[in-house]
């Protein structure tokens, strides 16, 4: 099993996505075969990089999958310098991971984040999960002056492993508003040997 | 002390410490919620009697009979009324029921918004969000980001909305029972209009960048958001025109004097009162359950209302006074540092930011009256500062009314609007979180912007 790649590219930001997109529909891939650096804040640029990279482009890190990266690496340099793209680097990413924290009123939502987090892709598993439900059913009725909630679900995860999989239940879980994940972490590096260790167990908040 | 006369000497005689349980009451409201939610929640009948008591009984036996009298013209001229009309416009409302749903777009939010802010008007800001918040939340069900959309509802439709009449927001009903014409309020539609429209326009852009920020699931026309639109309950809607006439009447025919304990009402408005409490049983027995299941309608709000403004009113009465009493009365300093509209305006709406808008609302009238006609009747000086002065009540109703935005214990829908929303799954700021990312940047320069025009 490969490593995934970590492409730094120089250029704008438009004309990148741009070019992967046409990259991946040339191959038939879903747009979420290729993740953008920016879109799991992972670049910390300051204010004055953010605008110089506005003004004049930027450097961009693109992750790819093992099957797919030396092909695009190769493809930003061949085509990439005609719309002004420059493939400034490659390193391999061993490791990936990312917290999650939320505080949840409703049942379903907590039993979509559970379902989420039940279902880690090969490669993932779950670090210092904690977890806490209460229910109070004297606190059903809506009121004014003194609400208060009957349901609350409160989780904190960490979700840790290869970066396929780490990323594929990051997508699933940004499309729940109510959790909050951390940025993305990588590890640089080789894949370690014993990367499928099993989730951690479910502990009380 | 001196030995009070009668009632228009309790202005100058009260002292300023007699105000301090009203300040606890207000506060007790404000922060407890937020500080001890759980202690407040089944503590606060307790704690309401503890500040109700604490000024009623030392000032019964100081003030004798003239307290006696006081405290039973708040209890019947104000809070009866006010608990019947808030419990029959709840009941009506809550017995409204939109089920179905649209697509959550930025323009069908907006409409949304548009029709709850004027429904407010008519059926009260809380029975208006409770109408319509369910349905903005199913329409917004696929939506990643909706935080923003459920926070410019309050703004909208549990404030703004509710300037028009005074079946509206609580504080404009206690003005109309304090001697407001019915229609005086509708005067406002230039400062309504101007605050909903700037806000609503501020949603829009800001929904518009959001929706794009969502991805292709959230953006897509969904087979389950085909349902179409259908009112329950919609004999409430005949019965919210049966309160408009009641309420609107009582302010044209007043009827014969009453005297009730000591205390002089109208036939006018123990009519009125009646006929509400009829419409608020015939909103009962007419509504069928399904209807008020789906709006996960209980009495608890009522309950709450009943007894946190039976402490409120009660311990109004030494802030009331003192104002009204102008220069001559212990709260002199507040009287003189209000002089202009625009003082008014945003000091009303600074105290409804973060304490209950209708007690602040009366403390602003009295003030007002106080300032202008010192020592003069409430009714002869809230008449004259209509007539001869009606910029300081437009300044007063629109700073108490829309300020409540500002903050989620500004008035009382918003935190029902907030429960109702993180229990659909939406994630809703903070406290200080609704404040500096939304009120600071939306509601602070719209209400610079109409200090400008307006004052």
């Amino acid at each position: 099993m490969s490593s995934w790649a970590a492409i730094i590219v120089e250029g704008a930001e438009g004309k990148l996505r741009a070019f992967v997109a046409g990259f991946l529909a040339g191959r038939q891939l879903p747009s979420t075969s290729v993740a953008f650096g920016c879109d799991l804040r992972l670049e910390h640029a300051s204010l004055t990089e953010r605008l110089r990279a506005l003004l004049t482009g930027g450097h961009h890190l693109l992750l790819a999958p093992p099957e797919l990266a030396p092909a695009l690496r190769e493809a930003i340099a061949r085509g990439g310098p005609d719309v002004g793209l420059h493939a400034a680097g490659q390193h391999d990413i061993s490791e990936a991971w990312f917290d999650i924290d939320a505080t949840v009123y409703a049942r379903d939502v907590a039993q979509t984040i559970r379902g989420v987090l039940a279902a880690v892709p090969h490669g993932a598993r779950l670090e210092a999960y904690e977890e806490h439900e209460e229910v109070q059913p004297e606190y059903k009725a809506i009121e004014l002056y003194t609400p208060v909630h009957d349901y609350r679900y409160r989780i904190h995860v960490r979700v840790i492993g290869a970066v396929g999989g780490v990323l594929a239940i990051r997508r699933e879980l940004d499309r729940i508003e109510a959790v909050q994940l951390s940025p993305l972490h990588l590890r640089d590096g080789p894949l370690p040997t014993s990367a499928s260790q099993e989730p951690g167990a479910p502990r009380k908040l | 002390m001196q030995q009070a006369g009668s009632v228009a000497d309790l202005g100058t005689l009260l002292p300023v410490w007699s105000a301090l349980p009203f300040v606890g009451m207000l506060l007790s409201i404000a922060v407890l919620p937020m500080l001890a939610p759980r202690v407040w929640h089944h503590r606060y009948p307790a704690i309401t009697a503890a500040w109700g008591l604490l000024f009623a009984l030392p000032f019964a036996a100081r003030f004798g009979d003239v307290a006696l009298h006081e405290l039973l013209q708040v209890a019947l001229v104000d809070y009866v009324p006010f608990l019947v009309l808030i419990a029959t416009l709840f009941t009506i409302g809550g017995g409204i029921h939109i089920r179905g749903s649209v697509r959550g777009t930025p323009a069908t939010n907006a409409a949304i918004m548009g029709i709850g802010s004027a429904l407010a008007s008519l059926v009260g800001t809380t029975g208006a969000a409770m109408v319509t918040i369910r349905p903005l939340l199913r329409a917004n069900r696929f939506r990643r980001h909706r935080a923003h959309t459920v926070v410019f509802f309050t703004f909208l439709v549990a404030n703004v909305g509710g300037g028009l009449t005074p079946l509206g927001d609580p504080p404009l009903f206690l003005g109309f029972l304090h001697g407001v014409p019915f229609f005086w309020t509708l005067r406002l539609w230039k400062h309504v209009l101007v605050c909903a429209a700037v806000v609503l326009v501020v949603y829009v852009l800001c929904d518009l960048w959001q929706w794009r920020r969502e991805d292709g699931v959230a953006r897509q026309r969904h087979a389950a958001e085909e349902e179409p639109l259908r009112i329950e309950g919609a004999i409430n809607l005949l019965l919210l025109l049966a309160v408009v006439a009641a309420v609107g009447g009582s302010g044209l025919w007043h009827g014969k004097a009453l005297r009730v304990l000591g205390v002089y009402e109208t036939t006018g408005n123990a009519l009125r009162d009646l006929v509400l409490l009829a419409i608020l049983v015939l909103s009962w027995k007419l509504t069928p359950d399904s209807v008020r299941a789906a709006n996960a309608f209980s009495w608890a709000p009522i309950k709450e209302v009943g007894i946190l403004f039976a402490g409120v009113f009660v311990t109004m009465i030494p802030a009331v006074v003192m104002l009204r009493a102008g220069e001559q009365g212990a709260l002199a300093c507040v009287v003189r540092t209000v002089d202009s509209p625009a003082h008014f305006f945003w000091a009303s709406g600074l105290l409804s930011s973060f304490l209950d808008n209708a007690p602040t609302y009366l403390t602003f009238l009295s003030t007002a009256v106080g300032r202008l006609f010192p020592g003069a009747p409430e009714s002869q000086g809230i008449a004259r500062l209509i007539l001869e002065h009606p910029e300081f009540l437009v300044a007063i109703s629109t700073g108490s009314v829309f300020m409540g935005a500002n903050t989620y214990i500004g008035n009382a829908p918003n935190f029902m609007v907030k429960t109702i929303a993180e229990e659909a799954g939406v994630p809703m700021p903070s406290f200080f979180g609704y404040i500096l990312r939304y009120s600071v940047p939306v509601l602070v320069p719209t209400f610079a912007a109409m200090t400008w025009i307006f004052y």
